[in-house]
């Protein structure tokens, strides 16, 4: 893909066309749903089932839109552009490259590291790039093999004053207030900084390109990049991986088409320039007590509007291939994930209002907040749905006392339900179906193994994600509660590793999903049996939750036709150099040797 | 938008443990305003009180 920027004018205007037409479908889904009410009467249960039709169908049709969008503006190039190459301008400033690591395993980060120096040093510019790990570890035996893996690392490397390792004594504000404190004490000695996680992993030529390109818009305070999901092996992981390198780049284009200066920051694989960052994005700690006060948990997204509120640029480049991360194997450590997230989120209702803030990096913080509580507007119309039949007036077919010979039967209007059940079905799967289509039609298909193996994967994960979709409404909703009254996530380490789950640990964590199923079907069973059967799709998987959550967190097999597995992405076909001097530093690491001696840290003082 | 004097470091001197020490180049990275220091409805009461309402800040 080619980047693709447009005018100001062209983003109003795509944004304004994109709110109008998700607003009207919404209005139009609330105003057809009144009309299938009417049948019998509109009852109070109507109007409220209504207004959560068009809140959830708003929401969807957002999201449609911006994928359609971005499909329209969807380039794939006829070759490799020059700068993955290594070809361009020579970068004059010096970048900080962040690796922040809190209780990670360390050779695998440390590899990763290694690689990406490699990759560097093969373009010739690894003086202008220096690693810093910034360790928030708190387990000392973890650290100990940090101090010994970081050693080593130098050693192999030949990377002594290139790279740097430094532990906090404690770690407020977490991975925010560790990048902060690197700014605090050592920003003044380089232009640039790469943000990474602990699991990122990227190509030389994409970190150099992405410094040539801040270093070229003087106005450009934080350039993302849009990273692919790599090294899964799980069903479930291999699905999220497929939809991340599918159907990801279309949305994100359709982002980037709205963006403007106004960009989104996901917290790593993205270049800030030091200076804009350290002036305008120190976080302060909000009065109050966690979920909602303390220190700001999801960080990145306020200091993406704190940039563009002092004027600088910040941009999503969805064409800079070359830049990986891992993702979670299994549907629990995923919840986990979205359970941190979605605090974050909500404790942004707070700075909504922020003064100062563009109009669109307020819309954002209200689009990170819907995400979490759009489920359950799904669910209060599935509770109301229920409540509908418990509040429903007796039928009166002689409404006319002077009349009754012929009875008044009310009036059926199910072809307006299944309108409009079809309409939402279709802004689930429309997006997606036609970003299939157009990846068969351009060639892009040929990276997942073909347009067979592509169409296969779509179909399949369009299947899949609707039959994980209750499960994770429901893991959804109990954060949303969670946070609601009061109860703060904490900051778990990331699960990395394997993430197979036994049936048990499913269902220890999920079984108030199947009891919370189970109930539901046998109460609406009791009340009325006719509407068990509009209620299984959603019943059956949460249900068999655990069945789920083990059998999708199992590795995939071999494929059972063809020469592709399902859900194949470009990296497994032709991996990135980076992926596999990665995998070769791993291979080289595992092997057996002398012990390596801990090193004894340095206290420093500032 | 910061708050003057609000600055700088955000704990204790101690810089931690360290394997090849990182350049020291400190720089100021100011608190930004994120709250305004009243709420709507209490702007609002000061509105009708007659009250001045506080400029913004944490």
């Amino acid at each position: 893909m080619t980047p693709r920027r447009v005018s100001l004018a062209v983003t109003q205007t795509v944004r304004t066309v994109a709110l109008l037409l998700s607003v009207g479908i919404g209005l139009s889904a609330g105003a057809l749903f009144l009309q299938y009410g009417a049948g019998d009467g509109l009852q109070s249960m109507d109007w409220i089932r209504s207004a959560l039709i068009i809140l959830s169908t708003f929401w969807l049709a957002w999201g449609a839109i911006q994928g359609l969008i971005g499909l329209a503006f969807l380039r794939t190039p006829a070759e490799q552009p020059a700068w993955m190459r290594g070809e361009g301008p020579a970068v004059q400033g010096m970048t900080a490259i962040l690796v922040p690591v809190y209780n990670e395993e360390p050779m695998t980060v440390f590899a990763r590291v290694a690689a990406m120096d490699a990759s560097l040093a093969a373009l010739g510019v690894q003086d202008r790039f220096h690693f810093a790990v910034l360790s928030d570890t708190r387990k000392e035996d973890v650290a100990a093999q940090e101090r010994a893996w970081f050693l080593r690392l130098v050693k192999e490397r030949g990377a002594e004053g290139r790279m740097f390792y430094r532990r906090r004594a404690s770690n407020p504000g977490k991975k925010a207030g560790n990048i902060e404190d690197f700014f605090q004490r050592s920003g003044g000695a380089y232009d640039y900084a790469l943000i990474l996680d602990a699991d990122s992993l990227m190509e030389g030529a994409t970190i150099l390109e992405m410094a040539r390109r801040v270093e070229a818009d003087p106005r450009m305070g934080l350039l993302q990049s849009l990273p692919k999901v790599i090294e899964a092996e799980s069903r479930f992981g291999r699905a999220m991986q497929f939809s991340a390198s599918f159907f990801s780049p279309a949305f994100a284009q359709g982002l980037g088409v709205m963006q403007g200066r106004t960009g989104p920051f996901w917290g790593h694989n993205a270049m800030v320039r030091v200076r804009a960052f350290v002036e305008s994005c120190g976080l302060p700690v909000l009065a109050g007590e966690p979920p909602f006060g303390g220190h700001i948990l999801s960080h990145d997204y306020v200091e993406a509007a704190l940039l563009a509120r002092a004027g600088w640029t910040v941009r999503l480049d969805e064409d800079l291939e070359g830049s990986f991360e891992e993702g979670p194997e299994n549907i629990v450590d995923h919840a986990k994930r979205d359970r941190r997230w979605c605090q974050g989120n909500l404790q942004h209702s707070r700075l909504v209002m922020a003064p100062g803030l563009k109009p669109w990096s307020r819309f954002v913080f209200i689009q990170g907040i819907l995400a979490y509580i759009a489920p359950l507007f799904w669910l209060g119309f599935i509770a109301a749905s229920i409540a509908a039949i418990v509040l429903a007036p007796r039928p009166d077919y002689f409404p006319n006392p002077y009349d009754q010979l012929f009875p008044i039967f009310p009036h059926n209007d199910a072809a307006k339900a299944v309108e409009l059940a079809i309409g939402i079905f279709g802004l689930l799967f429309l997006p997606k179906l036609m970003i299939g289509i157009q990846a068969g039609q351009s060639g892009r298909a040929r990276g997942f193994g073909g347009g067979a193996t592509a169409l296969r994967s779509t179909i399949v994960e369009l299947l899949f994600s609707s039959v994980i979709a209750p499960v994770m409404l429901m893991f959804q909703t109990r954060s949303v509660m969670q946070v609601l009254f009061g109860l703060d996530s904490g900051w778990p380490t990331n699960n990395r590793g394997d993430g197979t789950l036994g049936i048990q640990e499913a269902w220890a964590a999920s079984k108030w999903i199947a009891f919370t199923g189970l109930a539901g079907l046998i109460f609406v069973w009791w009340l009325t049996p006719p509407l068990v059967a509009w209620l299984l799709p959603v019943g059956l998987p949460m249900l068999f939750a655990p069945q789920i959550i083990s059998w999708s967190s199992k590795k995939s097999g071999e494929p059972a036709f063809g020469a592709y597995k399902l859900f194949t992405v470009p990296t497994e076909i032709a991996p990135s150099p980076v992926i596999l001097a990665w995998k070769h530093v791993i291979a080289s690491w595992s092997e057996p040797q002398a012990p390596v001696p801990v090193a004894e840290p340095v206290l420093a003082h500032a | 938008m910061t708050v003057e004097g609000d600055i700088v470091k955000s704990e204790a001197d101690l810089v931690g443990e360290s394997l090849f020490a990182l350049p020291a180049a400190p720089m100021v990275m100011p608190r930004q305003v994120l709250e305004r220091q009243h709420t709507l409805v209490a702007r609002l009461a000061g509105l009708f009180g007659g009250a001045r309402v506080g400029k913004a800040g944490n």
